[in-house]
């Protein structure tokens, strides 16, 4: 039966990432964004939070970490923490310990063995991180134009290439890496590797400097005939079949990612509709000419709903992922739609609070240059609407082009 | 807890309301704009399914209808045409009105002609300037003993040979819903830009008496005035998603079979993205109608979830309504396509219960 209300547990989830956002990740997002750097206590909180991409339920709640997993809402669950701390900081939320974007690549291509043999390690409260490789300076939206090879040589595959925007690439304890084994066989002869740090040839280059998301590391990896096991093919030996494989593997993990991409948006979105919205109940007074006030608030309004939207967006695609209902169609209306209205909401507060908009006496600024990102990441708006059309209109034939 | 799913009973009705919608509708959409009419046969077929005018069990009726579920309906059914869909609702509105708002006695006299057949019925509900109840201007005053109701209604469903006519109007802080008789105010018939199909008036109510007995005040709290009041409002913009979604569709197909320099015109990005942005409108609006219908039916009524439903399904239809004719070209522009139409009826129908002028403007409550 149609219902909107989140469950009690969802709601306290809700409270606790709020409360948490607000009061101990808001207070120093400037400074975060100055060194780049997280505080080591914040990020042994965020640890012990367990929010590392499993959505499991704070220990503080009475949970345990399993409670997550077993929880019908559980990605319900992820997107509602997700918007919660994005509203307090969305550069810290890259930054929270586990295995990031190799979590859910593993756990869709991975064999049990490898699951429990590259995840388990993030079991720990202890602060380690995965990241996921893909984009190369020739590949981005196009993946399919990957060169990074793996060439197999007995027991071992042989790995050589560049990628590029790896969030939290060069402090990783692992890196899932997509490579072709074969150019010719395009998307089939793409495969994930899972490369561990301080592999030989193995190396960190430029850590990139950014318009936002300052806070968050962005680096390039060189694979420089890096060397790693059999057993490091996701998926072992069946990954070979020609019909499984890598690319497969890259787009499920998409599904299950870009809702969530789309509530940390809708976090920030949000964050700057609020401090937009008590600016101007602070700052208009009855002086205000009538026409600006109205203007501000159909602004503000129009703001607020397209974010509300969204996030029901998001839920829904989460709503269904919980259910085991094929998602990849919201999924991508959820991340289609979330970065840009919550972009939208960003420009607005600034030009609603003119100069003080653009000052960094105040974060919306920032919020502004964090959440343009979110349109272009886990696939950019344009990609979204690609997936969105070619389930809508099928599988079009364009043979015929002159 | 959060849940998308339809109830059996609210998949049965709205398979039963979508092949209404695509054998009866669609079909007689022309007719009826041509007519100016919906007609006898159509309004008992639409009556017989029992939303459109739910009438309560113990009067005689099929039995009520939540918010939810008219709402469902009302999109299937605005999917066929938006503006048979609208006509039939915003007369049976009269039977929700005085279901949930009348005293017993009321409810026996103003609920018969529905009881019976497809009764006609007529509120008064949008202004000039906007249907959002913050902003209503239609008053009820009180001088001496007696009290009168004063102001302009638009788009009010033709109240001339009508059984039931009801105004929603303003009473200091609260809303009332009060009986009129067409006689005694000024009916200008409208004719307008859309939905053709169903004759509508501008109403002007110039000090008309209120008599004792023709308020509905068969309720305590004000709150459920204003509750009953949405769920009408709710019906609007259940019609603007069927129109955002039918126009989506529409244009859809279109794409994979009309064909341009060599493919069809739907394996070109510009008209496959719009294709996408579509299809987005109509599903955020039914999310955000949604919620504002789940919330009253949950008896936690928020007029500003009413408010932005209303503003952002009006923006849907009128948005899509306009790819879709532009995606069609040519051919959308004339009636051999109904998108045209629907575009016309959406645009219509957000002149008085717009986005940006008289939704997003009145929630001005976001910062004041």
């Amino acid at each position: 039966m149609i219902e909107f209300t989140p469950s009690p547990l969802a709601r306290q989830i809700q409270e606790f990432a709020h409360a948490f956002a607000k009061d101990s990740l808001r207070p120093i997002a400037r400074q975060m964004d100055e060194s780049g750097q997280v505080p080591e206590d914040v990020l042994k909180t965020l640890a012990q939070l367990g929010m590392g991409g499993r959505a499991a339920i704070p220990k503080e709640l009475g949970g345990d970490e399993e409670a997550g997993e077993r929880t019908s809402e559980r990605n319900l669950i992820s997107m509602i923490g997700a918007e919660e701390l994005a509203w307090g900081d969305a550069g810290v939320v890259l930054n929270i310990p586990g295995p990031g974007l190799a979590g859910p690549a593993i756990e869709s291509a991975g064999t049990p063995d490898q699951i429990e043999r590259f995840l388990g390690r993030f079991t720990t409260d202890e602060i380690r991180y995965g990241a996921m490789a893909i984009t190369e300076p020739q590949a981005g939206s196009d993946v399919s134009a990957i060169e990074t090879r793996a060439v197999r040589d007995g027991n071992e595959w042989v790995l050589k290439g560049r990628k590029v925007f790896c969030t939290n690439g060069a402090k990783a304890d692992i890196v899932v890496v997509l490579a072709t084994i074969d150019r010719e066989l395009g998307r089939a002869g793409h495969k994930l590797f899972v490369v561990e740090k301080g592999t030989p040839g193995f190396s960190v280059g430029k850590i990139e400097k950014k318009m936002g998301l300052r806070a968050s590391e962005t680096a390039e990896l060189i694979l420089d005939d890096v060397r790693v096991p059999m057993a490091n093919l996701l998926g072992g030996e069946a990954a070979l079949d020609p019909k499984g494989g890598g690319f497969r593997g890259t787009m499920k993990t998409f599904d299950a990612t870009r809702p969530g991409v789309a509530a940390l948006a809708v976090g920030i979105g949000r964050a700057a509709f609020e401090y937009a919205r008590d600016w101007s109940r602070s700052e208009l007074s009855i002086a205000t000419p009538p026409a600006r006030r109205a203007a501000v608030a159909a602004l503000l309004a129009r703001c607020e709903r397209e974010l509300a939207a969204a996030r029901l967006l998001t839920w829904r695609a989460a709503w269904m992922a919980d259910q085991r209902i094929p998602n990849t169609t919201e999924a991508s209306m959820a991340k289609a739609y979330g970065p840009m209205v919550a972009r939208r909401a960003c420009e607005a507060a600034i030009r609603i609070m003119g100069g003080e908009g653009y000052s960094k006496e105040h974060l919306v600024e920032k919020w502004f240059r964090d959440v343009k990102v979110y349109d272009i990441f886990e696939g950019t708006g344009q990609i979204q609407r690609v997936v969105i059309s070619r389930k809508i209109l099928g599988k079009l034939d364009t043979a015929q082009a002159a | 807890m959060f849940d998308l799913s339809l109830t059996e009973e609210q998949n049965a009705l709205k398979d039963v309301l979508h092949d209404i919608a695509q054998r009866e509708l669609r079909p007689a959409a022309r007719a009826v704009e041509a007519e100016g009419d919906i007609g006898p046969a159509l309004r008992k077929l639409l009556w017989e399914t029992g939303v459109v005018a739910p009438v309560p069990e113990d009067l005689g009726g099929p039995g009520t209808v939540d918010a939810v579920t008219a709402v469902i309906a009302a999109e299937e059914l605005a999917w066929g045409d938006p503006a048979i869909a609208w006509g039939v609702f915003a007369g049976g509105a009269v039977a929700i009105l005085v279901s949930l708002l009348g005293t017993r006695e009321q409810q026996r006299r103003l609920l018969d002609p529905f009881v019976e057949g497809p009764g006609n019925g007529s509120v008064a509900l949008a202004e000039p300037s906007g249907a959002a109840t913050s902003w209503m201007t239609t008053t009820i005053t009180a001088a001496g003993g007696s009290s009168s109701l004063s102001g302009t209604k638009s788009l009010v469903p033709d109240p001339n040979p009508v059984e039931a006519c009801l105004c929603v109007a303003r009473d200091g802080d609260v809303l009332r819903v009060v009986e009129f008789d067409p006689d005694l105010v000024r009916v200008e018939r409208e004719g307008k830009l859309g939905l053709e199909g169903v004759p509508t008036a501008t109403v002007v109510f110039e000090e008309m008496p209120v008599e004792s007995g023709t308020v509905l005040d068969g309720y305590d709290d004000p709150r459920v005035a204003e509750a009953a009041v949405d769920r009408c409002r709710l019906l609007t913009a259940a019609v603007n998603v069927g129109a955002a979604r039918a126009a989506a569709e529409y244009a859809a197909t279109y794409a994979t079979e009309r064909h341009a320099f060599g493919r069809p015109i739907g394996a070109f990005q510009a008209v496959s993205f719009t294709v996408a942005d579509m299809a987005m409108r109509a599903d955020s609006a039914r999310l955000l109608v949604w919620q504002a219908a789940s919330a009253i039916d949950s008896g936690n009524h928020d007029s500003h979830l009413t408010r932005r439903a209303c503003a952002h399904a009006a923006e849907a239809a009128v948005a899509n309504g306009n790819d879709a004719v532009q995606l069609l070209g040519g051919a959308g522009y004339v009636f051999d396509h109904p998108v045209e139409k629907w575009y016309r009826d959406a645009q219509t129908l957000a002149a008085v219960d717009s986005f940006d002028v008289a939704g997003d403007a009145a929630s001005e409550e976001v910062f004041a």
